[in-house]
């Protein structure tokens, strides 16, 4: 998926539908299955098991207090496995080029702007918590409750000084509001028919769903 | 000196995007640099060699090397937070750790007050004195000032019965090299036993190049080295 615009209105619709309903929930699974390439989104069993424990504890929970949990597992699980696959096909650059695409090069630049700071923090993040966990290991101690805080700290402290030395960088370099920006999109006809179709899933789950009845018992979950 | 074999890379191959990293070459015990241009795989060439990463093809085969430690430019290593909680930590002599370190009586200050030299030295003097087989250090004279740099350099020179991989691109104080190594666009090299292979390296830093223009080798690439051939040069 190649237009970041197409990738995000299919987020959102399919997220909708698998939001609104079951049908809707197995017919995203669907698309996912059939239009992304599986692999970037849910790279090995852990990663696979890690997106599926939130699902089930608000599963199981939903169980515990009379809600059909199943249901809400697989449409929780659907929601998420589309955001892990948005994430995965992300390049840098695109929250900058949608931003100002949608709302020009005032707030568009600047919502951009802070989108891509904070995926940037994110991956940094990532890498940081691999890092510190290699490092930790290598010296001979394990990572246990004890050492969360120091560990944390350091993290935490070094995130701070990233963001120090970006918003130093920023400055000299005369931002103050808004920027200029020319974002260019490729959209190959494999996007807009995977986007037709995602639009076709949202339609048809609001219309053969259980959205209105899922949303009133969302609100009493 | 009888060198006996630390760690052997054979046809190690790692690709990431359009970069891709070729590794092949025994670091037996010493001090190992490798040097190269920022970007050209070092950083990522020191985590294969601490298993870190690994490779897409290829094999590495650890000789009696059992113990590896990776120190990166960052301070990952910190798991408590005081110098005296972080030196115990290394479950070795604390309170060596900590006079080797020049941190003596500052045991219970807050590691997160202390300068990146002072943080670097306790990392470094508890890895030095923690009994590993082969020590990588990655950069680690980044940020420093030339006296903590000088610290570090003669740290390592203290401890050269271990085997030491030191990558950096800067050579301005070194301690005594044994085997010299460049990376170039992911390539990794053997340049030769230093000081005889000074004179066959093809892409010498400008202070080398300057030295063996002017028909002087320098006799090794530490500090002093590099001082007793710049007093050499005639008037």
């Amino acid at each position: 998926m190649q237009d970041p615009r197409i990738r995000l209105l299919i987020t959102a619709t399919l997220s909708g539908a698998a939001w609104s309903s079951l049908t809707g929930a197995m017919l995203a699974l669907l698309w996912w299955a059939l239009f992304c390439r599986a692999r970037t989104s849910i790279r090995s069993f852990p990663s696979l098991i890690l997106i599926l424990i939130v699902p089930a504890v608000m599963g199981l929970a939903a169980i515990w207090s009379g809600e059909n949990g199943i249901s809400y597992f697989i449409r929780i699980t659907a929601v998420l496995i589309i955001a892990s696959w948005m994430y995965a096909e992300r390049y840098p650059g695109e929250l900058l080029d949608v931003g100002v695409w949608l709302l020009g090069t005032k707030t568009g630049f600047d919502l951009g702007l802070i989108g891509e700071l904070s995926m940037s923090a994110l991956e940094v993040l990532s890498r940081e918590t691999e890092r510190v966990s290699v490092a930790i290991r290598q010296k001979g101690s394990r990572i246990t409750p004890w050492i969360i805080p120091a560990v944390f700290s350091g993290i935490v402290i070094r995130q701070l000084q990233l963001a120090q030395e970006r918003a130093t960088l920023l400055t000299l370099r005369g931002y103050t509001k808004g920027g200029m920006h020319c974002p260019s999109f490729t959209s190959p006809p494999e996007d807009w028919i995977a986007g037709a179709f995602s639009c076709a899933i949202f339609l048809f789950s609001l219309i053969a769903g259980d959205f209105f009845m899922i949303s009133g018992s969302t609100l009493i979950v | 000196m009888q060198i006996t074999p630390c760690i052997r890379l054979e046809g190690v191959t790692q690709k990431k995007g359009s970069f891709t990293l070729h590794a092949d070459g025994e670091f037996a015990s010493g001090v190992h640099l490798i040097t190269g241009p920022v970007g050209s795989g070092k950083t990522s060439l020191g985590e294969i060699l601490a298993g870190i990463q690994k490779p897409d093809q290829g094999s590495i085969h650890w000789n009696g090397t059992r113990r590896v430690m990776l120190l990166q430019d960052t301070s990952y290593h910190i798991s408590t937070m005081t110098v005296k909680e972080e030196a115990a930590s290394w479950h070795g002599d604390s309170t060596r750790i900590i006079a080797l370190a020049g941190l003596t009586g500052k045991e219970n200050t807050d590691l997160f007050t202390l300068s990146r030299g002072e943080l670097r030295r306790l990392e470094l003097a508890a890895i030095l004195t923690g009994g590993f087989d082969l020590i990588i250090l990655d950069e680690p004279y980044a940020g420093l000032d030339i006296e903590a740099r000088t610290w570090v350099s003669q740290m390592i020179e203290s401890h050269t019965n271990q085997g030491v991989i030191l990558i950096s691109h800067d050579i301005t104080t070194l301690p005594t090299i044994d085997m010299l190594w460049e990376m170039q666009e992911g390539v990794l090299s053997l340049i030769g036993s230093v000081p005889g292979a000074l004179t066959n390296w093809n892409r010498p830093p400008p202070i080398i190049r300057y030295l063996l223009n002017q028909g002087i080798c320098p006799g090794g690439l530490s500090r002093l080295d590099l001082e007793e051939a710049l007093c050499r040069i005639p008037e």
